[in-house]
């Protein structure tokens, strides 16, 4: 027996899968096939509910040119914003950094270090790891929420930042390091990124009824 | 019959829709207009655009939402969720303030198209 309802979710699960839209944008497009098949039923007495959801879906088109269609658009701004985050990431792994332990021993005018050079080491991996994560959802679509991972980026983000501001105003070497500070402003970019992510990801809720 | 046949095919050879550039160039000022008539939603905006333009402006539906969604990335248009009676959510949109003055920028410059089209057509010269 059909049942509109299912062959509904059944159409969102196949658009869901084949495309690359969020939740959100879904929900408006349900919207949409919902009031088609309305139509349908409604210019068409005769037609039955599996033949008005068929025609329906083709008014609306095939999820992947749905895809195409939003792709035109334009870029999330979620998505510019990771993706300016993880260029500054690169940039510091090319620009001198500060690592606490070899600043009396070498001086910097001795010897500065590259962010690459440190990128192997171990105790930044907790640092690293990060945003080594959120790498991938630059070019495709991934089934995270990502709050927990925007809450570790904002934390190493700021505590690092917080870090660099007090040896500033101390008049500490950092303030001549820009490695150090692309990397730390790295963390918080990619934090609010997966902050707007998360609120445009997210399946829609509506705060009341029409009357 | 023959003559209601010729009036036909030619009615149907003018009524050719409109090309697809000039639909995506109207797309802004269409919504706006549209929007500025009060708040609606992506299906009835398509409606709108159909009963406005004769069905001569052809808007795909997949083609709208990404339209509205640049607008309000924009700040043009704003939109909130709402349930229906049915139980259904909805976006509806609004224009912003922003919106508006892009509305008025954006009527200028049609007219401007509009009426420099017009006074070279009845030039004689086409």
């Amino acid at each position: 027996m059909f049942e509109l309802e299912s062959e509904l979710r059944n159409w969102r699960t196949r658009v869901e899968r084949e495309s690359s839209l969020s939740p959100r944008e879904l929900d408006e497009l349900e919207d949409h096939l919902r009031a088609l098949v309305d139509l349908e039923l409604e210019l068409d007495g005769s037609l039955a509910p599996p033949e008005a959801l068929a025609i329906a879906r083709e008014t609306l088109g095939e999820p992947s040119a749905l895809s195409r269609e939003f792709a035109r658009a334009g870029q999330p701004r979620w998505k510019l914003l990771l993706a300016g985050a993880w260029a500054l990431y690169a940039a510091s792994l090319l620009l001198p950094v500060f690592r606490l332990e070899l600043l009396p021993a070498w001086g910097l005018d001795a010897w500065m270090p590259r962010g690459y050079e440190l990128l192997a080491d171990g105790a930044l991996l907790p640092f690293n790891l990060p945003m080594l994560l959120v790498l991938p959802l630059i070019w495709r679509k991934r089934r995270l929420k990502g709050t927990w991972l925007a809450g570790i980026l904002g934390v190493i983000g700021a505590s690092t930042l917080g870090v660099g501001v007090a040896d500033a105003l101390k008049g500490g070497d950092i303030m001549l390091l820009p490695g150090f500070w692309a990397w730390s402003a790295s963390f918080v970019v990619a934090s609010v990124a997966l902050w707007l992510r998360r609120r445009g990801w997210a399946s829609a809720r509506p705060k009341k009824s029409l009357a | 019959m023959y003559f209601v046949v010729c009036v036909t095919e030619v009615g149907d050879r003018m009524k050719k829709p409109v090309y697809k550039e000039l639909v995506a160039a109207s797309s802004r000022p269409m919504v706006l207009s549209i929007l500025a008539g009060g708040e609606s939603y992506g299906y009835e905006i398509l409606n709108k655009v159909r009963l406005l333009s004769g069905g001569e402006l052809e808007w795909s539906d997949g083609m709208l939402y990404p339209v509205l969604h640049r607008l309000e990335r924009d700040g043009l248009i704003a939109g909130r969720w709402e349930l229906t009676e049915a139980g259904r959510r909805r976006k509806y949109y609004r224009l912003t303030v922003r919106g508006k003055r892009r509305l008025a920028t954006d009527r200028e410059s049609w007219r401007a198209v509009y009426g420099a089209l017009e006074l070279s057509w009845g030039s004689g010269r086409v």
